[in-house]
């Protein structure tokens, strides 16, 4: 047992480092992949060494797409959309490997904190959420109101979360296959490369530099983050980014904290929602969603395990993030950054004609345009998250 | 130099963005949900929508999940509900699901979207 639930960690680790390091994967879409093969894996092994192995991966995969988020600027779907920017901003001045570190400490942190906070969300959690649950559309509502009021340039900054808005609303109501891949990639991803090769982006020298890790930032970001985090875990369609925006409203952040935020919000997401399952029996990623349908009944000493393999994992996860980007400072430079960022558009092209056919791609130019659109006005690309906030919110109050 | 030519790319992708939102608008418009015999939805119609009309014969809770078994006397296939929204699901109802189809363990089945009871 001991031997196979190592493998499965190991195997776990891997599948997280590969799919986090590939921007535009998104965990919900390789869930979908070992759903599929879920009979072929179960006859190696039992439903329990499986959804060991998916958390494992799950929480690998939250690290580890920070790298792609911070080095190519290519935000690996809208999760992490956030942290493109300060994120960005320092690998432009030659400190990506710092701005990773931080997004890493938060991510570490924020799960500890988590597991040690566990029993009392899980007894908190039942309590709130049957008192908020009739609610929910209103306080979605009033989040995106509050998120596009607090911009400088209101007007605009509703007409993109309603263009975005009716966007999502219309992509996921259309009879086609995988169509958050080309929705997300487009807006998030391909939009933010374009930027960026329209501005003919120099990437300067890196510097390996390490920073403090405990600082009144980092206490500040922590304690926002775990708030925002608890509360968004009770949300549907609030993922990590809107939770980032609102967790820095609460209190004013630096670069540096905003990157521990944007991590550490990242990966709590992820062990909120194994709390979740368990206390509110809700589904809120794909990869709760099969570990639900391969226990069919989760106990607290599953809960218990998992929280656990998320640590264990987490550690190992830290480490190989921290080796990965150390090589990445060292060969961004020298390779070249356009071709890089033009091979990533085709790959993201291939992938939405194999997993979404023609109407993928005619969604991918729509959306590449879209989401140029609040850099080129000077706006927060946050506002694109209408695509599926709209949706979300027409699903309670209607 | 470089406002000018932000001006232009600003209103190419808005002019873009609006006629292209607009024209998915009209796809999803004219485009049917087709509707099924379970017994005739297959490998084809992997994570496309569909509409049966259906009989529930049982429902089964998992955490996050119900797991209802359907049949419209043609096939008897799982449909799998999300616990978002409180839906009153009796057994023996008469039922008209929209869905997409999924493949788990070598089995088609649902992932319903909407579930209206027929009288």
């Amino acid at each position: 047992m001991i031997l196979e639930i190592t493998i499965a960690i190991l195997l776990g680790i891997l599948a997280g480092t590969f799919t986090g390091l590939i921007p535009g994967i998104h965990i919900n879409l390789v869930s979908l992949l070992i759903l599929s093969s879920s009979p072929f894996l179960l006859l190696y092994t039992t439903p329990i060494i499986l959804a060991i192995f998916i958390v494992s991966m799950a929480i690998t995969h939250t690290l580890f797409n920070a790298i792609p988020a911070i080095y190519l600027g290519a935000p690996e779907s809208g999760d992490n959309a956030l942290s493109v920017l300060p994120g960005h901003r320092m690998l432009l001045q030659g400190k990506a490997y710092e701005a990773l570190a931080l997004t890493i400490i938060g991510s570490i942190l924020a799960l500890i904190i988590g597991i040690t906070l566990a029993p009392l969300i899980l007894k908190i959690l039942p309590k709130i959420y049957t008192n908020i649950q009739d609610y929910i559309g209103h306080i979605l509502l009033i989040a995106s109101l509050f998120l596009i009021l607090r911009d400088n340039k209101k007007f605009w900054a509703l007409i993109i979360f309603l263009l975005a808005g009716t966007f999502g609303l219309t992509v996921l109501n259309l009879n086609m296959k995988n169509p958050l891949f080309p929705l997300l990639s487009s807006l998030f991803g391909i939009a933010g490369i374009l930027i960026s090769l329209k501005d003919k982006v120099n990437i300067p020298e890196q510097q390996i530099t390490i920073p403090k890790i405990f600082t009144k930032e980092t206490f500040k970001a922590l304690t926002s983050s775990t708030i925002v985090g608890t509360f968004t875990t009770m949300m549907p369609g609030l993922g990590p980014a809107q939770a980032a925006i609102l967790g820095s409203q609460l209190t004013k952040l630096k670069d540096s904290g905003f990157l521990i935020l944007v991590g550490a919000l990242d990966t709590l997401g992820m062990v909120m929602s194994f709390i979740a399952i368990f206390s509110i029996e809700k589904a809120r990623n794909g990869a709760v969603i099969i570990i639900s349908r391969l226990l069919t009944t989760i106990t607290l000493e599953n809960l218990i395990l998992f929280l656990g393999i998320a640590l264990i994992s987490g550690l190992i996860s830290t480490y190989l993030c921290l080796k990965v980007a150390k090589t990445a400072s060292t060969y961004i430079t020298k390779i070249n950054y356009e071709k890089l960022s033009i091979a990533i558009i085709i790959l993201i092209i291939g992938m939405t004609l194999w997993l979404s056919s023609w109407i993928g791609l005619l969604i991918l130019l729509i959306g590449s345009f879209m989401g140029m659109l609040p850099p080129l006005l000077g706006i927060g690309r946050n506002h694109l998250m209408g695509c599926l906030m709209l949706p979300v919110i027409l699903f309670f109050l209607l | 130099m470089l406002y000018m030519q932000n001006q232009k790319l600003f209103k190419i992708s808005l002019i873009i963005s609006l006629i292209g939102t607009f024209s998915l608008l009209l796809i999803l418009e004219y485009q049917e949900i087709p509707f099924y015999n379970l017994k005739d939805i297959t490998k084809e119609q992997l994570e496309t929508k569909v509409r049966v009309q259906v009989n529930i014969l049982s429902v089964k809770e998992t955490p996050g999940l119900y797991l209802l078994k359907i049949t419209d006397e043609t096939k008897v296939i799982t449909t799998i509900v999300f616990k978002e929204d409180p839906i009153n699901l009796k057994k023996n109802s008469l039922v008209e699901i929209e869905g997409k189809v999924q493949e788990y363990q070598d089995e088609l089945e649902l992932i319903a979207d909407k579930i209206t009871e027929l009288k």
